[in-house]
């Protein structure tokens, strides 16, 4: 799958969270989730359990920590991935 | 030092998950937390949230840490329906939570007074802030760690601000302080 198609999977799971949907039109590597679409924390969790389970991974705590913007999702995504 | 959390139970039950699943109670609770799961209603889970989150932003700027994500670092005790108090590290904090059957609020006791602004739009708590400060002009701006403060004459004063669904809650020190 191309780093494009990963971002647009991303997406797709990211939306319902999401109060804008004008903010998610510009999406890229260092889009934060908190500061640039105005996700609440508490829905970051949400998102986490969501993409373990799209991309069929287990996020571990010290992973989850850094996972703040949509490039530490796709290398958490990436690494997980890779060596599942 | 300020630090608040609000959570809009309305939104929170439509989009928040369950808290039934250990793989989400395991990135979200501590072991001690962990071991009173059954004692515990989903009002004061949701609540043990609003306190993490607020100790955490309180704890974020005393330390002026970058930006993490670690509910399950963050210990919560819930000594009565109000009070309460969070352990980050060796830092104790004691909070204050308001729950009522909209929304559930909770921010870190401070020994200076301060006040919770309930806010509708940014104008309108720019607003609320100019009549509080007897000024017209004050802007609000995050720094690079993503900590608000706002800036009144050449004065830098701490500001927590938490959204979530139909609720905006900023909270500042007492102009008196």
């Amino acid at each position: 799958m191309s780093k494009a198609n990963r971002i647009d999977r991303l997406k797709e799971i990211i939306k319902p969270y999401v109060e804008d949907a004008d903010k998610l039109k510009d999406i890229d590597e260092s889009t934060k989730f908190i500061d640039d679409l105005a996700i609440n924390s508490a829905h970051l969790v949400d998102i986490i359990l969501d993409v373990e389970d799209a991309f069929d991974i287990r996020i571990e705590n010290d992973e989850m920590e850094q996972m703040l913007d949509v490039g530490a999702a796709l290398q958490i995504i990436d690494k997980k991935t890779a060596s599942s | 030092m300020i630090g608040n959390d609000v959570i809009d139970l309305a939104y929170q039950v439509k989009l928040f998950k369950a808290f039934k699943s250990d793989r989400l109670n395991h990135k979200i609770f501590t072991p001690n937390e962990l071991a009173r799961l059954n004692h515990d209603d989903s009002l004061s889970l949701l609540r043990r949230w609003t306190m993490k989150e607020a100790a955490y932003k309180a704890h974020q700027r005393i330390y002026q840490l970058k930006p993490k994500f670690n509910p399950f670092q963050i210990d919560t005790h819930l000594i009565d329906a109000k009070q309460g108090t969070a352990k980050i590290q060796d830092h104790n904090f004691n909070l204050s939570s308001t729950t009522s059957k909209d929304c559930i609020f909770s921010s870190v006791d401070t020994v200076q007074h301060q006040i919770n602004l309930n806010y509708t739009s940014d104008q309108h708590l720019l607003h609320q802030l100019c009549l509080l400060f007897d000024t017209k002009s004050i802007h609000i701006c995050k720094d690079e760690l993503n900590i608000p403060s706002f800036y009144l004459n050449n004065q830098v004063k701490p500001i927590s601000l938490t959204k979530h669904g139909k609720f905006k809650w900023a909270t500042i020190y007492s102009p008196n302080c």
